[in-house]
């Protein structure tokens, strides 16, 4: 029986085989909607997210809620069930998965468990495909002002990781906000927008910054703070620690998700790649001011 | 650092982003890692954390209230009245223990308390510039201190408001029973008196002085002091859920008339109970307000992993989908539904903070649901007795 099989016969809109490659570290390497999705781009770390532990702790927990919460790692549910399995950690998610009998549950997620071992070398290429192709999405940019570039870039990251909201901020004098052109937007003024924006680029000056649940973000500023209707958020710097600015993506509550390691990847080889096109847009004459 | 300020003051509405910009715009003038500005009430109160700037911002985590060995240092700092820079000294917590100076400056504010500027850095800089730094900061911190007073004595306004109509509704409902038993009993005595044995005299009369007992008994719990508002402690103890959910459910409907279908799990928790029982009139109130006619409210109820989650649903059309981020503000009105201040689901939202839950909106299948979470207090209730029996011997 496949994997969708084993899916499709307790009911489980995404299932995900995670399974030791250490002591204190599972990966994805295989599942079911979102499982199978993410199979290769999703490690947990017992030892610091607390779900997860407690159900290899327990064998069998249950995790369910009106509107949907973070389970682990990016994934967002209403409900959900981490079966422990011989080497490692079955979830379950979707509507109606915590009802689910325990018997059932442990008869899926042993036979599912014991069906892969590793994540599918087809997977794997796609994966590395997908973030060739952001990249290049940026590098091939027309050559424009700086205007259209860089509400370009914004709308390719947000594009590319299926994101509510991108924005790009230009530090500088004055800093320079560029949003994506669809998506969710905050009921704010750029400035606005930038205030919150400013101490996310001064943290982010030594990497990738990630929150899969802005709901306790050490930056919960309005109008970009959970309650305004952020989920989750990445920001990477632009230029050499970060001091051309930074690139926003996020996603709204309503499709609740956070970033996998290949959504990181994906967001920093974005990053990469802008910074030439800016460079060009930058040094550019432009018809505007002549 | 002057183009970071004006943005920061131009951000005034949330007064706390602005703080934070304007932290990111004075730490690298302090050559400060990390920034912080934290506030220290007048009384005994919890130091809070208003924001955090600088590249190690994130280590400071949310902001919020802000307890033990920060907490403490934090109240020293405030009330030192000469702004500086210090070697950190040995036991100082963490994160600021890894810094080599700290720099510190603070500020009186115009609510009482102060607002205390810390900075982070590897070395002791210029006081002078740490004073002009904290000009901005201060200003904001102040503007939020007094914007958030403004929110609570709002919310007071619309507690009491609130508490007049719950009480109204309440005595509405739970007099009319006993005050119908006395008339009943009154003018059987006044109409057909002569009439009856001594016997069946005296057993209307206990009646009617049993009922005015309980009449009596319930006008002395209306006198208590108010139970609910932002300054008043949790009161923590045990509930029967679903019996709050039939109380609240009948209050409701005493005010508004219409249905409440209610499926609640019986299980008891620890909560503050006036608390919880004012989010959900609120909820249940605003539901009935807008369900079409003849079509019942839910009232569901669960446990999680975590607590109790209450769902309050209603076919209503919902709310108008540009709103639903601001919500729970202060005065967010929906201008495509009738009435209301926008204070109700603010209110929800503070009452859902306070017993340490959240409340949520969302809507599918023709079904407009409220969702409020609330965690089980029971281990802090118990380690508060703790602290009272050892406080008390």
């Amino acid at each position: 029986m496949t994997l969708a099989a084993l899916a499709e016969r307790i009911g489980a809109r995404d299932m995900f085989v995670l399974r030791f490659v250490d002591e204190g570290r599972l990966v994805n390497v295989d599942g079911f909607g979102r499982g199978a999705g993410w199979a290769g781009n999703l490690t947990v770390r017992p030892d610091a997210e607390s779900w997860p532990a407690e159900a290899l702790q327990a064998g069998l927990l249950r995790a369910r809620s009106g509107l949907p919460e973070r389970i682990f790692g990016p994934y967002w549910s209403t409900e959900a069930v981490g079966v422990a399995t011989e080497h490692g950690l079955v979830v379950f998610g979707g509507p109606g998965m915590a009802g689910k009998p325990d018997e059932l549950l442990r008869q899926i997620a042993d036979e599912a468990a014991s069906r892969v071992e590793e994540v599918p070398v087809a997977k794997r290429l796609a994966d590395e495909l997908e973030v060739s192709q952001a990249a290049l999405a940026i590098a091939t940019l027309r050559p424009g002002d700086i205007e259209e570039i860089a509400v370009e870039i914004a709308n390719r990251a947000a594009e590319a990781l299926s994101c509510e909201f991108g924005a790009l901020l230009l530090t500088g004098s004055p800093p320079r906000l560029f949003l994506a052109s669809e998506g969710w937007r905050p009921p704010a003024g750029d400035e606005e927008i930038i205030a919150a924006i400013l101490p996310l680029a001064q943290a982010v000056r030594d990497g990738l910054l990630v929150e899969q649940d802005v709901s306790c973000s050490s930056f919960p500023y309005h109008p970009l703070a959970f309650d305004d209707g952020l989920v989750a958020r990445a920001v990477v710097p632009l230029g050499a620690d970060g001091k051309r600015g930074v690139l926003v993506v996020a996603h709204a509550a309503d499709a609740p998700r956070g970033f996998t390691s290949l959504c990181q990847r994906v967001l920093v080889a974005i990053a990469r790649a802008t910074d030439p096109v800016l460079d060009g847009a930058l040094a550019a004459p432009n018809p505007a001011r002549a | 650092m002057d183009e970071h300020i004006t943005l920061a003051l131009r951000a005034m509405r949330h007064p706390q982003t602005g703080l934070a910009a304007a932290l990111t715009a004075v730490a690298p003038s302090l050559e400060a890692r990390l920034c912080a500005v934290y506030v220290a009430p007048p009384g005994p109160g919890a130091v809070e954390l208003l924001a955090a700037g600088g590249p190690e911002a994130e280590r400071l985590g949310p902001p919020g209230a802000v307890e033990g060995p920060v907490g403490k240092m934090v109240r020293r700092q405030a009330a030192e009245t000469a702004p500086g820079w210090m070697d950190t000294p040995p036991l100082t917590p963490s994160p600021w223990a890894d810094f080599d100076a700290l720099g510190h400056v603070a500020t009186p504010l115009p609510s009482g308390g102060a607002c205390l500027l810390l900075a982070g850095s590897s070395r002791p800089g210029d006081p002078e510039r740490l004073r002009e730094a904290s000009v901005p900061v201060a200003i904001l911190a102040a503007l939020l201190a007094s914007s958030r007073e403004m929110e609570s004595l709002r919310r007071q306004l619309h507690e009491v408001r609130q508490s007049r109509t719950l009480l109204a509704a309440g005595l509405q409902h739970d007099l009319r029973t006993p005050l119908t038993s006395i008339l009943g009993c009154a003018r059987t005595l006044v109409e057909s008196g002569q009439a009856l044995d001594e016997g069946d005299r005296v057993d209307l009369l206990n009646v009617v002085a049993t009922q005015a007992e309980r009449l009596n008994e319930m006008i002395s719990e209306v006198l208590v002091p108010d139970t609910v508002g932002p300054d008043v402690p949790l009161r923590l103890a045990e509930a029967d859920v679903r019996e709050v959910a039939r109380r609240v459910a009948s209050a409701a409907q005493v005010g508004r008339g219409g249905d409440i279908l209610i499926a609640v799990d019986d299980v008891r928790l620890v909560t503050d109970v006036p608390r919880l029982e004012r989010a959900l009139l609120n909820l249940l109130d605003n539901a009935l307000k807008y369900s079409p006619d003849e079509q019942p409210v839910h009232l569901l109820g669960s446990t999680t992993k975590d607590g109790f989650q209450f769902v309050v649903a209603d076919a209503g059309s919902g709310v108008t989908p540009a709103i639903v981020p601001t919500l729970f503000r202060a005065y967010s009105t929906d201008p495509d539904r009738s009435g209301g201040v926008g204070l109700g689901l603010h209110s929800v939202a503070a009452l859902a903070g306070d017993l340490g839950g959240r409340v949520t909106y969302w809507r599918n299948e023709g079904w407009t649901r409220f969702s409020l979470c609330i965690p089980d207090l029971r281990d802090r209730e118990r380690d508060e007795k703790l602290v009272d029996s050892e406080v008390h011997g």
